[in-house]
């Protein structure tokens, strides 16, 4: 059957609403025109043209998500000219997610999570009453087939300490600075790869400086229990708030982040938190 | 702006744009140009639009008498032709280098 000119088949328009309803709210409309009016133009009597056509656009869906919401064009401002984030709004807001965001899910991932789920209060309970050898840290398998999630376990646990240990915490912020920094500045890979070796190689002598607090006494005050990070937290908070040209995702998504730093050293004031600091520093 | 990585796709519809860079053109018409899949456009242009290389107007028109819905129309901005150009004579340049490297 062909369809009129001027107008979709019911499975073309079906098929359309789908890929829509897969796109952001705020953009579903504008897009909705684009194809539609694309098909029409296409005609009615090329079935196959316009399904083909219907492939691509599902086909490049994901990528045409994702281009909507980095440019921002996932909430229109009234009037249609989006306020896009500046460079410096666009660079602080990577630091944040990124500088704070993966010390918060490594914090939460290696300790309270693994504290729970493990049940460690329990198993100190089990042992006091049944004294056995048994080292509760000793609940990440290396061995074996287990060894390729190392790496995993590395970065994990260097997230955590970034995030209660104040100098680490801000060191991981400046590290992920400079990474994010020079792509906006137009470096070149090979200065970016000499950046982050700096960078890393700065974040391990200030983690073995850190253990080595017995013999740099004033080190002892580093690991501060999440108030830097608790900083960072409101900071991210606040530049939620206040950043301009952000979508509401994405501004959405700092609060989160902010409110993570914040939860890191709330939860480390209470006493279940710092029982699972003691397991932790243990 | 931030940068934007050159794709040979994208790279097809900045050519296209800059045969004439005043003219604007919806996404279909646009896809024929530039030789690309009809459909697989718009994350180009979205990406485009999003960078400020692209400024997009909906057209005027009375949906019924034209019994389509209205079309959006793309135009190369000031700073995006002068991008656009930076960026493909750039891809030119990185084209003839390692053409170069690759005779020897």
């Amino acid at each position: 059957m062909v369809t009129p000119p001027g107008r979709l088949g019911r499975a073309e328009r079906a098929a359309v609403w789908v890929l829509c309803r897969l796109l952001p709210v705020g953009f579903r409309a504008r897009q909705r025109s684009e194809w539609t009016g694309d098909l029409i133009a296409i005609g009615g009597g090329a079935a196959i043209a316009r399904w083909r056509y219907l492939f691509a656009a599902a086909w490049t869906l994901p990528a045409l998500r994702a281009q909507v919401y980095r440019s921002g064009l996932d909430s229109p401002r009234p009037g249609g000219s989006a306020v896009r984030a500046s460079v410096a709004v666009e660079m602080i807001t990577k630091v944040l997610y990124v500088g704070l965001g993966l010390p918060v899910l490594s914090w939460f991932i290696a300790i309270p999570f693994r504290y729970v789920l493990l049940d460690i209060p329990g198993r100190f309970a089990h042992m006091q009453e049944n004294p056995r050898p048994f080292d509760p840290m000793d609940l990440w398998p290396v061995d074996g087939p287990f060894v390729v999630l190392i790496p995993l376990w590395v970065a994990l646990s260097l997230g955590a300490w970034a995030a209660l240990i104040g100098p680490l915490m801000s060191t991981f912020v400046a590290f992920v600075a400079t990474l994010v920094n020079p792509k906006y500045m137009g470096a070149s890979r090979f200065q970016r790869v000499v950046w982050a070796v700096l960078g890393a190689a700065l974040l391990m002598i200030i983690t073995v400086l850190t253990f080595l607090s017995d013999l740099v006494p004033v080190l002892r005050y580093a690991i501060d229990r999440g108030l830097s990070a608790g900083l960072y937290g409101c900071l991210t908070v606040l530049a939620a708030v206040a950043l301009r040209g952000l979508s509401r995702r994405r501004r959405m998504a700092l609060v989160l982040v902010g409110l993570g730093g914040i939860a890191v050293f709330v939860t480390h004031q209470t006493a279940v938190g710092e029982a699972m600091l003691s397991w932790y520093l243990d | 702006m931030a940068g934007l990585r050159m794709t040979t796709p994208r790279r097809l519809v900045l050519q296209a744009f800059l045969e004439d860079p005043e003219r604007e053109r919806y996404g279909l018409d646009l896809a024929h140009e530039a030789g690309l899949e009809p459909g697989t456009i718009y994350p180009i242009l979205v990406a485009l639009e999003g960078v400020g290389w692209l400024a997009s107007r909906e057209e005027d028109v009375d949906v019924h008498a034209e019994g389509r819905p209205r079309r959006r129309y793309y135009k190369l901005t000031a700073a995006g032709a002068s991008s656009a150009r930076k960026a493909l004579e750039a891809k030119r340049r990185g084209a003839a280098s390692n053409a170069r490297r690759l005779a020897w």
